[in-house]
């Protein structure tokens, strides 16, 4: 994808919230989100000048509201002069801890954030309104991997920029939110393998929203045509990331809201569908024929089990493989992982 | 097959039933493009061949199941796996080791009653592993008590009074006891959460919790049934409160089958029903009056005295723009929905949560994880006792939120509102005053001079920009020396 002068990025990761409970993977996934937003072959194509990131620090304290706030103000000057066809899309990413304290918002922790400090914290849905308020962006991206746990007393801060906003940005079609989770429940992270690029040594461990955001982005969601639409991101990740929780021993439901026409809604990227190498090992136990079907119902490979493991391409989309004994089957999908996908049945 | 949208060449119906009419169905295609959902009765669609996912989903809980759809398709989607603490029939975690002696103890007594005076109302607890092979055979660890509604230890829970099994992992505590409130006490390691439990006379309040290593006091279940009936793992409409209590916890607003129907007929038996059909109903952007005062009046029938009804009562006149003056609510309800009404409703009318009450002082210790009232134990006879803190920290949450929230007065050019930083924080307004004279107090400082009076001149007649620079570099001064 050629860069897109229009768009632009706020990307958080924080791991270090001393005063409560570190994460391993919050900065993993903003730094990978920041790869695909940057990315102009296949990614999001946002020029380094309009993208911010900001990872967290342990000493001191970093961020805090006013470095987040600093950014944004930034983006606001950036576009502040420009017509409406010179600004187009906002992406805000944030990924720590995560409170909520109804169904329709968030707060986003910052690395101060304490049970004592519990303002300590921004409230997503006025970071919304605001970005909002200045009118100038049509399409507005907001992905929070973190939880959206309840907890009382608790109000996160409102955006530290004074600008005209509106009373309300629910009535808006423009925008998409994914959560995570759903209201009140807890967003995971798990070991994927692999070793850190950034160490050398630690695992990486990755949310298992990011995760599938970043497969669904890299072509486990796009269209022939090349691209993701909104639509079917919101699948994706409906649908992908439920499966990761659940093959780490999880229970994680993500909301995703698509205030988008579906004739009208964004496209991520330009992704092709991505193919991928898959080893299927059957369990000693599966003796009967096995049956590889594909996204259009089509069989794939039919064979015993005994014969072995199987080796085989495959490209985007839901495929399963199904034991004729038994009717037990399993679905495949593509998920961006570095060599073969192995999947055990 | 090329994965566009307009791939299809021959489309056949696609006919998904839902299993229950609180369930939504959504089909998914193999590319996980929504086809078509349908909450609860039918969903037809023509599709060409491929594979879909249909979902069920009841109240965030989900099931999905995968259709190889080459020709016409009817089919009844899955039902969601269920959990609950109380060993309901259909619930996953259910083994008729635990339905047996929970139905068993819920008709027989293990404890000496409660309370002085006319024993018209009972408590059964159960205490259930999610299996046998998850307690492994181990010991039930934590602490329960129940104490008065002045904090006096009542009874603590303890091989004497409970009875139990090490095998399969379960305790039940059964007591006749005289009605009115209490306070349940969980005690594990360091950490202690206390619990709304109010036993209206004439019925037996059943609660069951799940116990996983420690006891999981924020998924709790409480019914009411009649003492003769006892518990039975069977009722529907037990499994219905069960259901909308997770729905209460997570915002959702539907009231499963034909909960709302009874409820609005008069129909319900089980008081707890008729609580949650009054929230939901009271959740409503526009509530109907006749169907809230259909619910109300049930329950007054049925559990008069009790802060939950309490609560309602004040809540509907909140929505239905009637006078709260004449309001008491003795007693935090066990419904966190109505107790956080309450607390929002005190800072525009302080007298609904009096001074040093029990509400005034469990208001800055509030746990929101579960749909019950509960809050960090506090010593109920020691009235100095402060918000919940960690040790580490010199001032309480609640004085680092006002000090926040005066911060962002500040950098926002706001009014000084003590009012709204209390309904920000959901707390009474008398508490954020309390937290500034102890930071007054803490520092030898003026903070509320320094705020009201210099932010009221500045925002109204200062003109010199100078000094109204001075005044903002006082007061940005004073919040970042007591945040230190």
């Amino acid at each position: 994808m050629p860069q897109q002068p229009t768009d632009y990025a706020l990307i958080v990761g924080i791991d270090d919230y001393p005063n409560f409970r570190s994460l391993a993977g919050a900065k993993n996934d903003a730094a990978a989100f920041e790869e695909w937003v940057l990315d102009s072959t296949q990614g999001g194509g946002v020029p380094t000048e309009n993208c911010h990131t900001v990872l967290s620090e342990p000493d001191p304290v970093r961020p805090i509201q006013d470095d987040i706030d600093e950014k944004l103000e930034e983006i606001q000057a950036a576009i502040k002069n420009k017509g409406p066809t010179e600004v187009r899309r906002f992406y805000l990413y944030f990924s720590g801890h995560g409170l909520s304290s109804n169904r329709l918002g968030m707060d986003l922790c910052l690395g101060k954030w304490s049970r004592n400090r519990r303002r300590q914290a921004l409230d997503a849905n006025d970071y919304h309104k605001v970005v909002a308020g200045w009118g100038k962006f049509s399409e507005i991206i907001l992905l929070y991997d973190c939880c959206r746990v309840r907890m009382s007393n608790a109000h996160g801060r409102e955006c530290g920029l004074g600008s005209p906003r509106p009373d309300d940005v629910t009535g808006s079609d423009r925008y998409f939110i994914g959560y995570a989770t759903e209201f009140q429940n807890l967003a995971m992270e798990a070991e994927v393998g692999g070793i850190d690029p950034s160490s050398g040594q630690e695992s990486l461990v990755r949310g298992h929203f990011t995760s599938a955001l970043l497969a669904a982005l890299w072509g486990g969601a796009a269209r022939d045509e090349g691209g993701v639409p909104a639509s079917r991101l919101k699948g994706y990740l409906e649908t992908v990331t439920i499966e990761i929780a659940e093959r780490n021993g999880h229970k994680q439901k993500p909301e995703v809201l698509n205030g988008f026409p579906k004739d009208n809604e964004p496209v991520f990227g330009t992704a092709v569908p991505a193919s991928y190498n898959v080893e299927i090992r059957f369990s000693p136990q599966r003796t009967g024929e096995m049956v590889l079907v594909g996204p259009d119902n089509q069989e794939i490979r039919r064979a015993p089990a005994t014969g072995g493991p199987w080796r085989l391409q495959l490209s985007t989309g839901l495929h399963i493989i199904e034991d004729t004994v038994s009717g037990d089957i399993q679905p495949i999908r593509y998920e961006k992982l570095a060599g073969v996908r192995n999947v055990e049945f | 097959m090329s994965n566009s949208e307009n791939a299809a060449d021959t489309a056949f119906p696609f006919i998904v039933h839902a299993p229950e009419p609180e369930i939504n169905i959504t089909v998914y295609d193999a590319f996980d493009q929504e086809k078509g959902s349908a909450l609860g009765g039918t969903l037809e669609l023509d599709l060409s061949p491929g594979l879909y996912t249909v979902r069920s989903d009841r109240m965030g809980q989900i099931e999905d199941e995968i259709i190889r759809h080459g020709g016409p398709t009817e089919t009844t989607a899955r039902l969601p796996p269920y959990y609950s603490p109380a060993p309901l029939a259909d619930a996953k975690s259910s083994h008729e080791y635990y339905t047996g002696p929970s139905q068993r103890y819920s008709h027989e007594v293990t404890a000496p009653p409660l309370g002085d005076g006319k024993q018209d109302a009972q408590l059964f607890v159960f205490i259930r592993a999610t299996s046998a092979e998850a307690f492994h055979g181990g010991r039930f660890n934590g602490e329960l008590s129940i104490m008065d509604s002045d904090g006096n230890l009542i009874t603590r829970a303890d091989e004497s009074n409970t009875t139990s099994s090490t095998q399969d992992g379960w305790l039940a505590f059964s007591a006749k006891a005289v009605s009115g409130f209490y306070i349940a006490r969980y005690r594990i390691g360091n950490f202690s959460r206390d619990v709304a439990v109010f036993l209206p006379s004439q019925w037996q309040t059943q609660v069951f919790l799940t116990y996983h290593g420690v006891v999981l006091p924020q998924g709790m279940r409480v019914f009411l049934a009649r003492p003769s009936d006892g518990f039975h793992a069977s009722d529907e409409i037990i499994r219905s409160v069960d259901i909308a209590l997770t729905g209460l916890q997570n915002d959702d607003q539907r009231l499963p089958g034909g909960a709302m129907h009874d409820a609005l007929h008069g129909k319900f038996d089980n008081p707890m029903l008729g609580l949650l059909a009054a929230h939901f109903l009271l959740r409503r952007e526009t509530p109907d009056a006749d169907s809230v005062a259909t619910v109300l009046a049930n329950l007054h029938s049925l559990i008069p005295d009790s802060p939950d009804l309490a609560a309602l009562e004040l809540i509907s006149a909140s929505r239905f723009g009637e006078p709260l003056t004449s309001f008491k609510v003795p007693f935090p309800p066990m419904l966190r929905a109505g107790l956080e009404a309450i607390l929002a409703l005190s800072t525009d009318h302080p007298e609904l949560v009096p001074e040093e009450s029990l509400l005034d002082r469990i208001a800055t210790r509030l746990l929101g994880d579960s749909p019950w009232s509960s809050w960090e134990s506090l010593d109920y006879r020691d009235a100095n006792t402060l918000p919940a803190q960690e040790t580490d920290e010199e001032i309480d949450w609640v004085q680092a939120a006002v000090l926040d929230s005066l911060e962002q007065i500040l950098k926002r050019g706001s009014s000084y509102n003590l009012n709204g930083i209390a309904r920000s924080l959901g707390i009474p307004e008398r508490t954020v005053n309390k937290a500034i004279d102890a930071l007054d107090r803490r520092t030898n400082t003026d903070l509320r001079g320094t705020f009201r009076k210099g932010l009221e001149f500045l925002e109204t007649s200062l003109q010199d920009d100078n000094q109204r620079a001075r005044i903002r570099e006082k007061a940005a001064s004073l919040i970042s020396r007591l945040l230190k």
